[in-house]
């Protein structure tokens, strides 16, 4: 084990020197580049996941080493490499400080402050982020946008909360109160264009102006998994429900029930050969219209590998992967996999109305033992050929 | 033009020398004090790992000689196929037999450190291992490197037993034993200040040495188990590269990866199952001897032998596979993980001290260290045969003597790794003896030339089954071939003059193998000259 480690210290320098730039003290953020073109925003069929991906992986900021630490990854599909730093420090009666400051090569910012005080099993305290994406993918809502309307929309969200979270062994609960702000404007991109030159603010929901909520989040998770940073056999289910209340200007309200497992079948003694199988569900409750910019997405790095991020949005969403994951080195696993996902307005009353949209292709991931992973996908679909990379956790 | 360029490159495939009869190579003449050679370990490994992989893709001559079944011989061998006393290596138990309890002592200027106290005077925190460099009441210097609890006497055992069949072989190798001591011995010199492992520098007062020491390995009445590991007479000056030469060292004109010693190395290291072989486990010392002063090249550091991969038992694949190794990683992906990859293989650690070591699963032809070494990937067979013939040498008696110098308290452990051991051995001289033809130790006799059959000494062929095809060629005739039996010398055709004796050795289920042997007689005194394989 210890001279895997040194090992992989070292084959993380090399990574370096190759261009790669991968740090063994990263804070494993996702990110993702597309190679087939520049990259633009957020995955929102992995928002909870990446929002709250202490649950999965254990990295939280009660947990952050003390001090200065270099954060390297993502701040979402699209967002290009992102860089920063991280610091944390017990100020009083052991209350946690700790804040994060990235940047990216796409210009995503994001900073965050958090106070945490742990009680045994339980944490509370509260926290504030700052999250600017300023190239954000827009082709339509529904299942049926054409791809050849692609634009660009910037996005700048403020956060202020209070975040609750009892570990209970394998089950673990969060709530989480908040007041987000979030403004639009247009895509800062020299090649694509803004989204407002396409799509008039009376044809999107929410349009452009800026909106105001209040939120209310409950969520379980259920871990039965052998290991948080490279599953091999058993399952996990995430539940959340999100209330989202408009307050002054924003007049709309709605409630997001989210569903996520991960379920995963050995295939072999020793889990080189593994079935890895994801499927998610959302659904917006409600009959006021959601903003499209909070509106789940399709397509990307995780989801849909074959198609543009976020190619499809709608009020619901239905997305799973089935992943054959075979081992080619230590840390590296070659992968083939079949997604398959579709967008709703409302998922019980159309699920049979609209085809599925389907996407296969290969692809490579590289799990480090202490949770550093860069994936490599290749995906085909009926909108063509796309090369993903990607730095960060995953399922 | 292509024609020349295929004669260069057959020129180039042979010894850049004629090889001489001797047996020194004579590279101890005095030289200038050589700068220290400083190599990171990092750096180290993207050479291995990356860079020398890739050079050696672009190597054309090289890749034209493979092609052409004409690979590059060793260029420091003497006449006779073997490779003379040098700074590098010196023949002992192939050529001359050590007694068990030469090997179990190792070096013969062997010097443990005394009863104590020990006075350390350095910390040594980075690593894998932790350690303290210590001075006993002679005012000897020592390493001491500890196992973890977890696994006592893993890297301790690997390390010693090591250097001792190194030592046996030929090497050179530090002063290394096994030691276990009261923790009250140690005692830290004043203000001696260490680096701990979160990387705080701190006063050594005895909490500190017992916090150091909170994880290692103790014997079962609470006294540390150490490897002490003397430090090397000379000046240190750093590692030597298996590739290429030092250029401050006048004595070294032999490009290191045509060296047999280090491409032979590879077999022995296979045996030993020493995964850890590269240059920053290497030193020179610049010594003085004789009143000459020049670099000696010694080999260090073998916890990461046998079935050791450093503090804890080695897993499934270690020795099988690079840490990096396209091929399998290839192999895996061409078949979507259909093939079945050296790791995935179940192991079961019986013994925590001996950890994990291959017997019978063990294919000597397929075994790689954790990098590519450049002398190892030029090794032909003939540089394997050699390295096989040395490890084919090592008797019961002597396998059970450098284990003993190991120290594992439980018996059972002990005689599970000498059995392992032996198999090993077998297998290996197995592999190589049906590659080159075991035919070895020619020498004259009464009777004419006699030689001996390592395939029957180890037992891997029987006596009835081997037949000798014997040809004389002078350089104007080819006399008709004679057989004779094993055990039999070569009687020697009367008159003077040079010839060739053309030994093909056949037997049942092995391949028709070939020694030449070079005889000049005068005045019916014969002498051999010139052995070929």
């Amino acid at each position: 084990m210890v001279r895997k480690y040194a090992y992989l210290c070292r084959l993380g320098i090399l990574l370096l020197l190759c261009g790669i730039p991968i740090s063994s003290f990263a804070q494993y953020g996702p990110v993702a580049w597309p190679f087939h073109e520049i990259g633009k925003g957020l995955n929102r069929t992995f928002l909870y996941l990446d929002a709250h991906q202490y649950f999965m992986s254990g990295d939280n900021s009660s947990e952050a080493p003390i001090g200065f630490r270099p954060l390297f990854g993502g701040l979402g599909d699209g967002s290009g490499l992102a860089g920063g730093l991280q610091y944390s420090k017990p100020i009083v009666l052991g209350i946690r400080a700790t804040g994060n400051a990235e940047i990216s090569t796409y210009k995503y910012q994001k900073y965050t402050v958090a106070l945490t005080k742990r009680f045994r099993r339980f944490e509370t305290g509260p926290d504030f982020q700052y999250f600017s994406q300023p190239r954000q993918d827009f082709f339509g809502i529904g299942g049926n946008s054409v791809r050849t309307n692609r634009t660009m929309y910037a996005v700048n969200d403020h956060e202020y909360g209070w975040l609750n979270v009892a570990r209970l062994g394998k089950v673990q609960l969060l709530h989480e109160l908040q007041w987000r702000t979030y403004d639009i404007g247009p895509g800062r991109s020299p090649v694509v264009s803004p989204t407002q030159s396409k799509f008039p603010a009376t044809a999107l929901p929410g349009g452009y102006q800026g909106t105001q909520w209040l939120t209310n989040q409950v969520a379980a998770v259920f871990d039965f998994r052998d290991d948080k940073i490279d599953p091999r056999s058993g399952t996990a289910a995430e539940l959340s429900v999100t209330q989202w209340n408009g307050i002054a200007a924003t007049h709309a309200s709605f409630t997001g029930l989210r569903l996520v497992n991960v379920t995963y079948v050995p295939l072999s003694t020793k889990r080189f050969r593994v079935l890895a199988l994801r499927t998610e569900i959302d659904r917006s409750l409600g009959s006021d219209p959601i903003p499209f910019y909070l509106e789940p997405t399709l397509g990307g790095s995780g989801t849909l590998r074959g198609f543009l991020e976020y190619r499809f949005r709608d009020r619901d969403a239905l997305a799973g992967t089935a992943e054959y994951r075979y081992r080619m080195w230590r840390f590296v696993d070659g992968t083939v996999f079949a997604d398959f996902g579709q967008v709703y307005n409302n998922i019980l009353k159309q699920i049979g109305d609209y085809k599925l949209q389907a996407a296969g292709g290969v692809g490579i991931r590289v799990v480090a033992e202490h949770g550093l992973q860069f994936h490599l996908n290749i995906g085909q679909s009926r909108e063509g050929t796309h090369m993903y990379g990607s730095l960060g956790t995953s399922w | 033009m292509v024609i020349h360029l295929a004669l260069l490159l057959l020129l180039s495939a042979g010894p850049g020398t004629v090889p001489g009869t001797a047996w020194d190579a004579h590279d101890r003449t005095n030289i200038a004090e050589p700068h220290e050679r400083r190599i990171a370990e990092n750096y180290d490994f993207l050479l291995g790992t990356v860079f020398q992989p890739f050079f050696k893709l672009l190597d054309f001559p090289r890749d034209v000689r493979k092609l052409l079944r004409m690979p590059k011989q060793a260029e420091d061998i003497n006449a006779f196929d073997e490779v003379p006393n040098s700074t590098w290596f010196t023949n002992r138990n192939f050529l001359t037999p050590l007694s068990p309890d030469e090997i179990r002592r190792g070096p013969s200027n062997w010097n443990p450190p005394d009863a104590g106290p020990w006075t350390i005077i350095k910390c040594k925190t980075d690593g894998i291992s932790p350690g303290f460099q210590v001075r006993d009441g002679k005012g000897d210097v020592y390493l001491l490197k500890f196992d973890s609890s977890n696994y006592p006497e893993l890297t301790s055992g690997a390390e010693v037993v090591t250097s001792r069949f190194l030592y046996a072989a030929g090497y050179n190798v530090p002063l290394d034993s096994v030691v276990t001591f009261d923790r009250k011995i140690l005692v830290p010199k004043n203000d001696l200040q260490c680096t701990m492992p979160n990387g705080k520098k701190v006063s050594m007062s005895d909490g500190a040495i017992d916090h150091l020491l909170e994880d290692v390995g103790r014997t079962d009445d609470g006294r540390i188990r150490a490897m002490a590991s003397k430090y090397l007479d000379g000046v240190p000056k750093g590692p030597f590269s298996y590739m290429g030469l030092r250029n401050d060292d006048p004595n070294d004109k032999i490009a290191h990866e045509h060296r047999r010693e280090l491409r032979g190395l590879r077999v022995i290291a296979a045996f030993l199952n020493h995964v850890d072989v590269k240059q920053i486990n290497t030193l020179d010392m610049y010594v003085s001897d004789g009143g000459n002063k020049y670099l000696k090249h010694y080999l260090i550091d073998f916890g990461a032998a046998l079935g050791s991969a450093t503090l804890v038992p080695k897993e499934a694949g270690d020795g099988e596979e690079y840490f990096v190794d396209p091929g399998e990683m290839l192999k895996s992906a061409l078949t979507v993980g259909i093939y079945r990859r050296p790791d995935e293989r179940e192991i079961r650690v019986q013994y925590p001290s001996v950890g994990w070591l291959p017997s019978t699963d063990f294919k000597p032809e397929h075994w790689k260290g954790d990098e590519p070494i450049a002398a190892f990937e030029n090794m032909t067979d003939i540089d394997g045969y050699w390295g096989a013939k040395i490890v084919a040498s090592f008797t019961d008696e002597q396998i059970a003597a450098a284990v003993s110098a190991g120290e594992y308290s439980d018996p059972r452990a002990e005689h599970a790794l000498i059995d392992i051991l032996k198999q090993r051995r077998d297998r290996v001289a197995e592999y190589w003896f049906r590659k080159v033809a075991p035919l070895d130790h020619f020498r004259t006799t009464s009777e004419g030339i006699a030689f001996d059959d390592l395939a029957l000494i180890s037992k891997l062929d029987r006596p009835e089954n081997v037949k000798y095809n014997v040809t004389f060629a002078t350089q104007s005739s080819v006399a008709v071939p004679v057989t004779i039996q094993s055990g039999k010398a070569i009687a020697l055709p009367a008159g003077d003059g040079p010839f060739e004796l053309r030994v093909v050795r056949s037997s049942p289920g092995w391949p028709d193998l070939t020694a030449r042997v070079y005889v000049t007689q005068s005045g019916g005194v014969a002498t051999i000259t010139r052995i070929r394989r």
